[in-house]
């Protein structure tokens, strides 16, 4: 099971649940677990984040995979200059 | 103002014969880059304040944005594209490119023009004489430091050193 | 996903003169008004004299009598923006947050707001036509203080802002766009088991990227629909993409050639004129330039957000650091743009800490909307973290480079956030400043030192590249990439590295949306890595053919072909690093050259050509030291800065004299900005120092050499272990300075600039206070 720490944004539409398991090991599952668990939250607000996987900051990660020790987490996009 | 006749104006601009019409208004820059298509004298403000557009006019160091086209009947004017000997880099100009004294290069013709200003009246400058003569050519890129050392060495390979 | 990375290199480290050098230093190079096309007419903004107001009517009458006047526009001729939003490469954005920055509609927001253009045949007469316009307004009451306009009975600038990160969903509009909040820890606990607790609020004021060149373009139009754009700019894609949704024409339609770029640092990531020129140009059928004034540039373009930090810290008696509070109140000007995100999530990410709480909202006021400037949203309060940091180590009695040792975060750390650290190189900076003979140099009396680091997280994100051998073995490099710094010089640097061959046979060059693959924009500290990644790969992809032609040619298989030191080897054994052709034909190894399998391309499948598409997930962050020795005048407060080091992870540097370039000019934008740069606005909401000459950026005798140090701890996900460098160099200056100063002065100044008036001020109180 991954480890998935939410957004402060998205805390919010989790009861101010921060951290959870997952059994997904694609994105796409990740989001459709996400959904299924979270029925406040919706596809957008889980689009406008990138994804942390194990460290690396994804910006595009519709295509990620993970492992069963991965430890993911959901960041709001920064802009640079 | 559109009616006002142009001004017909003789000057040398590089060490060439230029002659070209002008609005009584129009300042050198605008002139150097617009009608004589001079583009590497460049225009940051128009305010004197930024030294992109430098330039020497018989010999002297000027905001070619504060001069008025007509004032140059009769005189010489010297711009970044007449630095350099045909085919060869001034030593100010290759010693830019090796302390990678430029980033975006768009405060670099005025740099070149003033630095060669200064090293024609002083040869040897002290690297605050070369910060104080600089001070009217804005850089927001290098912080100066490769800047300063380029015409520092530049001064040093025209003295023959 | 640790790869292997390089660490002997042939090319990659040297400090070779950038291909484009020469053009730059004779005045060859061209930018953004730098073209003069065939028919051009010019473009001329109107701009709004008030701050604030509704726009009752504009009348174009007068202006179209004159003659030679060949098209009006205003917000009129472009798509309501309605809710839809932009794809702007790191983050979304919301149209209607920039497309009334290009031309206002219905409201002005700011003084100096565009809302209606024209094009003549002079810019004189096109000046003289904007005078003509008539644009009626109904003033409005305009909020230029940012704690006003949070108050819930402020004005409003928009009627649809509703404060986004509440709950329950605000059901009133504001002026609060965003507020967020990120915690972690328990802080109450944090600051319970604290010794110490300094507590402090600084502010830092709204200022500009102050780049020498103005915004300038020149666009055409032909029968077809085709719209050619020329303009100065950190990333032509990006122009597409914005003025393609800001005019409603389709993305296919355009082709833009980004000019030679003099200056950008995050502010020219953005549209302003491009979609004026294409309406004003496909309404008169004539190409059309526009030039912005320095003045227009001051009021109407960048700036970056002005902030309010409140920071909190508690230590044990010990040093270590147990709770950390920020609250953060960001002025963004009248539209959202989100340079509070990174603001809240790492302003104190150097630190190891159990207990954080980072708070921050953004709020709209009558000033110009603000855009990226280096480390966007990191420098303002990054002072409040790193002042308070010096504040605590000093009244520890610590050294206050061994209290951020004792707390610097190091590889397995885990952020505020949640994420945890890969390899990275604070410490290694610490210990290389605390090493750096500037550190431990005598202070004379009236002197002081300040030192600070920070964090940048640097991005990735989309670039390609395309290589092209000519029939001579020599080697073209295309890339979308505006080069702000010297980027053609890196890009050659890693091609030569990859293909073996020397650097100068390479010519990179930036070439226009129809001539490579996309590209994001030229910031974000991305280049070197993402396009660079891309340059990587394409190379990568054109041994492996030059090995298949060589194969072909020798009747091997692949697999028995090598390259190396700019040749295919056949028979590969060891030994082959390094080696020339002599050595292998001593051997009795067949070589076959770039240059000899260029001559044979055709007879062996054709060009060699190879192209890249990156999306680059390897971005690492950049950690940066300074340390600042400063002198203050007691008789009218002005600052001499003594001496200055600046101290940086690079990860690699490619060509490191380009990097030392970045942490020098990042050093003095921040030195610039904690001394003098602010945007003064009077009561009428007009910015007061619209020129270089009240809105001072330092000149070269303000400032001594800015010493450097490049510290390399490799990334590990990127193969030559490459950070960003661009824009980490602007987050400690600030702090630095305003430490040196108060400790010179012997005043606690917390209001930046530390302009002398100010400095002066606190001087004569302090001195009042102790006589």
């Amino acid at each position: 099971m991954a480890r998935v720490i939410l957004s402060a944004d998205m805390q919010r539409y989790t009861d101010g649940i921060r951290e959870i398991t997952v059994s997904a090991g694609k994105y796409r599952d990740l989001v459709t677990e996400l959904l299924q668990r979270f029925p406040g939250m919706n596809e957008a607000i889980v689009a406008k984040h990138a994804l942390a996987i194990d460290g690396i900051i994804i910006q595009t990660p519709l295509l990620e995979t993970f492992g069963e020790d991965s430890e993911l987490v959901f960041v709001a996009r920064i802009a640079g200059g | 103002m559109q009616s006002q006749r142009k001004t017909h104006v003789s000057t040398t601009v590089n060490g060439e014969p230029r002659e070209f019409l002008c609005e009584p208004h129009q300042v050198l820059s605008d002139v150097l880059r617009n009608t004589l298509n001079l583009t590497g004298t460049k225009e940051g403000c128009n305010t004197g304040d930024c030294g992109a557009c430098s330039v020497l006019l018989d010999g002297t160091l000027v905001c070619s944005c504060l001069v008025l086209a007509a004032e140059v009947e009769g005189k010489g004017v010297v711009t970044v594209e007449g630095i350099g000997e045909e085919g060869k880099l001034h030593p100010i100009q290759q010693k830019l490119l090796e302390h990678a004294g430029l980033q975006c290069g768009i405060c670099t013709p005025g740099i070149v023009i003033a630095s060669r200003a200064l090293l024609e009246k002083n040869p040897d400058p002290s690297e605050t004489e070369v910060r104080y003569w600089l001070a009217g050519n804005l850089c927001r890129c290098t912080g100066y430091d490769k800047i300063i050392r380029a015409v520092l060495d530049a001064g040093a390979v025209m003295r023959g050193q | 996903m640790n790869m292997n990375v390089k660490t002997e290199f042939k090319y990659v480290g040297t400090r070779p003169i950038r291909p484009d050098g020469p053009d730059k230093v004779t005045g060859r190079a061209r930018y953004g008004a730098d073209l003069n096309v065939q028919g051009m007419i010019y473009g001329h903004i109107v701009r709004s004299p008030h701050a604030h107001a509704k726009i009752k009517s504009i009348d174009f009458s007068a202006a179209c009598k004159l003659p030679g006047v060949l098209a009006t526009m205003s917000a009129d001729d472009l798509p309501e923006p309605g809710d839809r939003k932009i794809p702007g490469g790191e983050v979304e954005m919301a149209l209607k947050t920039f497309s009334p920055v290009v031309m206002a509609r219905k409201k002005v927001l700011y003084h100096g707001q565009a809302v209606a253009a024209v094009a003549a045949t002079s810019p004189e007469l096109a000046a003289e036509a904007a005078r003509l316009v008539k644009v009626e307004y109904e003033v409005l009451p305009h909020i230029m203080d940012m704690h006003a306009a949070a108050r819930a009975d402020a004005p409003l600038l928009h009627d649809d802002v509703y404060t986004q990160g509440v709950d329950p969903a605000p059901t009133t509009p504001s002026n609060i766009p965003t507020q967020i909040e990120i915690s972690t820890g328990d802080i109450s606990k944090g600051f319970a088991e604290a010794d110490l607790v300094v507590e402090r609020t600084y502010f830092v004021p709204m200022c500009h990227q102050g780049y020498i060149e103005p915004h300038a373009c020149v666009v055409q139009t032909d029968e077809n629909g085709k719209v050619d754009i020329w303009c100065s700019t950190q990333g032509a894609f990006m122009v597409r993409t914005l003025t393609a949704a800001v005019t409603g024409i389709d993305i296919g339609r355009f082709k833009v050639t980004a000019s030679e770029i003099g200056g950008g640092f995050g502010g020219k990531t953005t549209v302003y004129l491009e979609p004026v020129a294409v309406v004003l140009s496909l309404k008169s059928g004539r190409p059309v330039k526009m030039v912005m004034s320095r003045d227009d540039v001051f009021r109407a373009t960048g700036p970056a957000a002005a902030a309010e930090t409140r920071v909190k810290i508690g230590v044990t008696r010990d040093g270590r650091i147990t709770a950390i509070e920020t609250d953060i109140l960001m002025d963004c000007g009248a539209y959202t743009s989100h340079p509070i995100m990174a603001g809240v999530l790492f302003n104190s990410a150097c630190y190891r800490c159990e207990n954080v709480r980072s708070f921050g909202r953004e709020v709209l006021t009558n000033k110009p909307r603000v855009y990226a400037y280096r480390a966007p949203g990191i420098p303002q309060p990054v002072v409040a973290v790193e002042c308070v940091v010096n504040e605590i180590a000093e009244r520890l009695n610590m050294d206050p480079i061994d209290f951020r040792l004792l707390n610097a975060v190091d590889e397995g750390d885990v952020m505020a956030i949640g994420i945890p650290f890969q390899a990275i190189g604070l410490k290694q900076v610490l210990q290389e400043a605390k090493a750096h003979p500037h550190y431990t140099a005598e202070l004379k009396a009236g002197q002081g030192r300040g030192v600070a680091v920070a964090f940048w997280i640097n991005a990735g994100m989309q670039s390609s590249a395309t290589i092209n051998v000519s029939e001579d073995g020599s080697v073209n490099i295309l890339t979308g990439n505006p080069d702000i710094g010297g980027s053609r010089a890196s890009m050659a640097l890693m091609a030569a590295e990859v293909l073996g061959i020397p650097v100068e046979t390479i010519r990179p060059s930036v070439v226009d949306t129809d001539s490579v693959g996309f590209c994001d924009v030229t910031g974000g500290s991305r280049t070197t890595l993402a396009t660079g990644g891309a340059v990587i790969k394409a190379a990568e992809t054109l041994v492996k053919e030059l090995r298949k032609r060589a194969a072909a040619i020798w009747s091997l298989d692949i697999e028995e072909v090598d390259w190396t030191g700019g040749m295919a080897v056949a028979k590969s054994g060891t030994g082959l690093e390094n080696m020339n052709r002599e050595d292998a034909a001593t051997r009795g190894d067949k070589t076959l050259t770039l240059a000899d399998l260029a001559a044979r391309a055709g007879a062996t499948g054709g060009p060699l050509c190879a192209v890249a598409s990156h999306n680059a997930h390897n971005a690492a962050p950049s950690f940066a030291l300074n340390i600042c020795d400063a002198q203050v005048d007691r008789e009218t407060g002005k600052v001499d800065i003594l001496r200055y080091t600046c101290v940086q992870d690079a990860g690699k540097a490619i060509h490191p004299a380009y990097v030392e370039g970045q942490m020098q000019g990042g050093a003095v934008q921040g030195i610039g900005w904690a001394l003098n740069e602010e945007y003064i606005f009077n009561e009428q909401g007009r910015l007061d120092n619209p020129g270089f000459l009240d809105y001072r950026i330092p000149v070269a005798s303000d400032l001594p050499m800015i010493d450097t140090v490049i510290v390399e701890v490799p990334n590990p996900l990127h193969p030559y272990g490459v950070r960003g460098v661009g824009e980490v160099p602007i987050a400690p200056p600030m702090p630095a300075v305003v430490t040196a100063v108060n400790r010179a002065a012997g005043t606690r100044l917390c209001h930046l600039p530390l302009s002398p008036p100010k400095l002066l001020a606190a001087i004569e109180a302090a001195e009042a206070g102790t006589a």
